[in-house]
C-alpha cells in the first residue's frame, strides 16, 4: 500500500501548489503578457507535475521527497529573525562575507535583504527583477518569454513552476565593449526553518545580457541553514559576438535543502562563457547547465565540483550544444562522494550537422571514499557530421593506495594522507576560478568539509 | 644500543600467503651503511616495505626492534615519526599537492612527533632552500606537485631530498639507482654522502654494484631466496659483480662451508 499512499501524496503537492501559484499571481497585479506567462507556467506545471526517474533526464534522481513536502512561499515582508539568521550565515563566507566591497545584491528566502553597488561601472545595470517588473516591465518581456533552449528539455518542469511563481531575481546588462573587473555577487540565504513554519520555498530568475565584447564575472552563492527549503533558481544568459562570461555558482546550502539551479547561456559568434558550479550537498541537488554554442567560433568551459555525504544526493547535468562551425568546449566534472551519498554526472555533448570543425573534450572523475557511496556517470556524445574532435572519458575509483601509504611514509596519518589526496583531487577545479577571493574561500570550504568525512572510512 | 635489530624475520604476501622473507638476520648500530645485494625475486624490496611498515605483508616469525622498540607494532607513518625514512624504488605521483607544501606538512608532523616546535613558512624555507642545493634541485619542481612529471632522477634526487629534510635515523634506500643514468646516480649518491654522520644508519638496497661506487658501504649481504646467504665488506660487492649472482645461489650448496665461516663473522 506504500506506493499509492506515496502516489497520491505527490498528486496532492503537485495540486498544493498549483493553488498557491494561482493565490501568488493573483496578488501581483502584472501586464497581461506576464499574467499569461504565469497562468502557462502553471497549467503546464498541472499537466507534467514532477519528473519521475522514468524520465530519462531525471533516471537517477527521486524527487518523491521533495514533491511530498508542503513548501510555502515566505510573506513579502523580511522578519527581524531573518535578517539576523541571514547575517550570521553570510558572515561565515569568510573573504566574500560581509566585508566584501564589490556589487552585491542579497536575498532572504526569496526576497531583497541588501543591494550593494560596490564600484560598479558607469552604464552597468545591476538590479532587482520585481523593481524592473513593477517600473518597466518591456525591458524584461522579451527575454522572459522567449522559450527554453531548443534541445533541452531537462528543465521544463521546473522551469514551469518558476514561471508559476516569477517574482524576482537579478537583471544584469554589461554594454559593449565594458569589462567590469570585480566579480558581481548574488547572495541567496535560506533562514533555517524555525518549528512552527512550514519549510520555505523561493522560484528566482536571473536575466543576464552581454553586449558585444563585454566582459564580466558573476558569482551566484546559495547559503543556507538546517531543515528542509526548497530553491528553484534559473539564469538565463544572452552573450553578443566576443562578450565574455565567467560564472561561479557555489551551493552551500544545508543537508535537508532541496535545489534545483539552472544556467542556460546562448553564445554569439566568438562569445565565451566559462561555467565553475561547487556544489557542497543537499537533500536533492540539481545543478544542469545548458551551453548553447550558436555563433561561429564561440567556445565554453564546463568546469564542476560536486561533494555528497550521508543522506546526500548531488546531480549534475550539462548540455553542450554545438551548432555552427569552429566551436569548442572543455568539460572537467568531479564528485567526491562519502558515507551513503550519492552523484550524478549526466553530460551530453550534441554537435550538429553544421557544426564542423568542432572540438569538444569532455572528462568525469569520481573518487568515493566508502563502501556505501555511489556514483551515476553518463557521458554523452551525439555527433552528426564527421569533420569533428570530441573526446569523453569517465572514470570512478577510490583513493590510491600507494599515494596514501607514500603520505604515511613521511609520517602523515593515514587521516590527514587520504584528507591531503582527498583535497589535492578537488583542489585541480578551484585553482580554474578567475577570482582570488573565491579561491581563498573555496579552500578553507573545501577543508573544512574534509576532516570529519575521512576520519574513518574503514569503519564505514 | 643498536639502531636495528632483525631477528629470523619471516614475512609472507598478505594476499596468498607466499612467504617471500624466510629468516632475516640483521644487526645495524648507529653510523653503519649496510648494502643489501641480490638477485630479482630475492625479497630485497620485500624487506624494505616490511621495515617501514607497508600494507600487504604478514610477518609470520620473527622481530625487529628500532632503537630498542617493537617496530613491526607501529604503523608506517609512528615508524616514520620515530625516524625510519623509506626511499621509494618508484616515488609516487601527486597531482594537486605542491613538493612545499607536502615536504612542510611532513616536516612539521615529524618534529611534533619529536617533541620540537614546529617550522613556519620562513624558518621552513630557509631549511629547504639548504638542502635543495645538496640534491641540485631546482625550484621550479619545489612548487610542481609532488614527483608529477618528474624525470627519474628528479624523483630520486626528491628522495633524497625528503630524507635530508625529515632527518631520519635510519634510512633504507630501496633501489635508489634502478633507472638512473650515471649523472644522476652520482647527484643522488652525493646526496646520500652528505648525510652519513656518524649516527645515522643506511640500508642500501641494489641489485648493481655500481651504486656502492658511489655509496661505499661499510658491510655488505646478499639475499637469495630470504635468507641472507652471506655477508662481508665491500669487497664482497665487488666479488659478485665479477661472478653474478648464480655464485651466490649455488654457493650454499658447493661450497657451504665458506658460507657457514662468513655467517659466523
Amino acid at each position: 500500500m506504500t506506493l499509492p499512499a506515496r502516489a497520491s501524496a505527490i498528486h496532492d503537492g503537485v495540486a498544493t501548489l498549483v493553488g498557491r501559484a494561482n493565490g501568488f499571481a493573483a496578488r501581483r497585479p502584472s501586464p497581461p503578457w506576464l499574467q499569461k506567462l504565469r497562468t502557462a507556467g502553471v497549467s503546464a506545471f498541472e499537466k507534467l507535475g514532477f519528473p519521475s526517474t522514468n524520465d530519462e533526464d531525471w533516471r537517477f534522481t527521486n524527487l518523491a521527497p521533495l514533491a511530498r513536502t508542503a513548501f510555502v512561499l515566505s510573506p513579502d515582508e523580511v522578519s527581524l529573525a531573518e535578517r539576523t539568521a541571514a547575517l550570521e550565515l553570510e558572515a561565515r563566507l569568510g573573504p566574500l562575507g560581509l566585508s566584501s566591497p564589490g556589487p552585491r545584491i542579497v536575498f532572504v528566502n526569496g526576497r531583497p535583504l541588501r543591494w550593494n553597488a560596490g564600484a560598479l561601472t558607469s552604464g552597468v545595470s545591476f538590479e532587482w527583477l520585481k523593481r524592473v517588473l513593477a517600473h518597466s516591465p518591456e525591458r524584461v518581456e522579451r527575454a522572459l518569454v522567449a522559450p527554453a533552449p531548443e534541445g533541452d528539455s531537462s528543465n521544463k518542469f521546473f522551469g514551469a513552476l518558476g514561471d508559476a511563481f516569477l517574482d524576482d531575481g537579478v537583471v544584469l546588462r554589461v554594454p559593449a565593449n565594458t569589462s567590469i573587473e570585480e566579480p558581481l555577487f548574488i547572495l541567496h540565504v535560506a533562514t533555517p526553518a524555525w518549528s512552527s513554519e512550514a519549510p520555505r520555498m523561493v522560484h528566482t530568475r536571473n536575466l543576464f545580457t552581454f553586449e558585444e565584447n563585454s566582459s564580466a564575472t558573476v558569482v551566484e552563492a546559495y547559503l543556507g541553514g538546517s531543515g528542509p527549503s526548497l530553491m528553484n533558481a534559473r539564469t538565463d544568459v544572452t552573450l553578443a559576438k566576443g562578450a565574455r562570461l565567467n560564472h561561479v555558482k557555489l551551493q552551500l546550502e544545508g543537508p535537508e535543502a532541496f535545489h534545483v539551479g539552472q544556467l542556460a547561456v546562448d553564445h554569439a559568434a566568438g562569445a565565451h562563457a566559462a561555467s565553475h558550479v561547487f556544489s557542497f550537498g543537499g537533500k536533492v541537488v540539481r545543478n544542469e547547465i545548458a551551453m548553447s554554442l550558436r555563433g561561429e567560433g564561440a567556445t565554453t568551459e564546463l568546469n564542476g565540483l560536486f561533494c555528497a555525504t550521508s543522506g546526500q544526493h548531488v546531480d549534475c547535468h550539462t548540455l553542450i550544444d554545438h551548432a555552427l562551425p569552429r566551436g569548442s568546449s572543455v568539460e572537467l566534472y568531479k564528485g567526491v562522494l562519502d558515507g551513503t551519498g550519492r552523484g550524478v554526472f549526466d553530460g551530453k555533448i550534441l554537435v550538429r550537422a553544421g557544426a564542423v570543425r568542432t572540438d569538444a573534450r569532455q572528462t568525469n572523475r569520481n573518487l568515493v571514499l566508502s563502501n556505501s557511496a555511489l556514483v551515476d556517470s553518463k557521458p554523452q556524445l551525439e555527433i552528426h557530421n564527421n569533420d569533428v574532435r570530441c573526446t569523453h572519458g569517465s572514470t570512478t575509483g577510490r583513493l590510491d593506495a600507494d599515494a596514501v601509504f607514500y603520505l604515511r611514509s613521511r609520517g602523515l596519518s593515514p587521516e590527514a594522507a587520504r584528507a591531503l589526496l582527498t583535497y589535492a583531487f578537488g583542489s585541480e577545479l578551484i585553482e580554474k576560478v578567475p577570482s582570488a577571493d573565491v579561491r581563498a574561500f573555496l579552500e578553507n570550504h573545501l577543508r573544512a568539509w574534509l576532516p570529519a568525512n575521512l576520519a574513518a572510512p574503514e569503519a564505514r | 644500543m643498536n639502531l636495528l635489530e632483525v631477528t629470523n624475520l619471516h614475512a609472507a604476501i598478505e594476499e596468498d600467503g607466499t612467504e617471500i622473507l624466510k629468516g632475516i638476520n640483521l644487526v645495524i648500530r648507529p653510523g653503519e651503511v649496510h648494502a643489501i645485494m641480490g638477485p630479482n625475486g630475492s625479497g630485497k624490496s620485500t624487506l624494505a616495505h616490511v621495515l617501514s611498515g607497508r600494507p600487504g605483508y604478514t610477518v609470520t616469525q620473527g622481530t625487529a626492534l628500532f632503537l630498542g622498540k617493537d617496530l613491526l607494532a607501529m604503523p608506517a607513518e609512528i615508524r616514520a615519526r620515530e625516524g625510519v625514512f623509506l626511499a621509494f624504488q618508484y616515488p609516487v605521483e601527486i597531482p594537486g599537492v605542491s613538493n612545499t607544501y607536502f615536504l612542510r606538512t611532513a616536516v612539521n608532523t615529524v618534529r611534533k612527533h619529536r617533541g620540537q616546535p614546529e617550522l613556519d613558512a620562513i624558518d621552513f624555507l630557509a631549511l629547504l632552500d639548504g638542502k635543495a642545493k645538496l640534491v641540485e634541485m631546482e625550484e621550479a619542481l619545489l612548487n610542481r606537485s609532488v614527483n608529477e612529471g618528474f624525470s627519474g632522477g628528479e624523483k630520486k634526487r626528491n628522495e633524497v631530498l625528503q630524507m635530508a629534510i625529515l632527518d631520519p635515523k635510519l634510512a633504507i634506500l630501496d633501489e635508489t639507482d634502478s633507472g638512473l643514468d650515471i649523472d644522476a646516480l652520482r647527484i643522488a649518491a652525493a646526496g646520500v654522502n652528505a648525510l652519513r654522520d656518524g649516527s645515522r644508519g643506511m640500508l642500501v638496497i641494489t641489485h648493481y654494484q655500481r651504486l656502492l661506487d658511489y655509496i661505499i658501504p661499510d658491510f655488505v649481504h646478499v639475499l637469495s631466496d630470504g635468507k641472507i646467504v652471506k655477508s662481508g665488506d665491500k669487497e664482497l660487492a665487488k666479488e659478485l659483480e665479477a661472478k653474478g649472482y648464480s655464485w651466490i645461489e649455488k654457493g650454499p650448496v658447493v661450497t657451504a662451508p665458506t658460507a657457514a665461516g662468513v655467517a659466523s663473522r
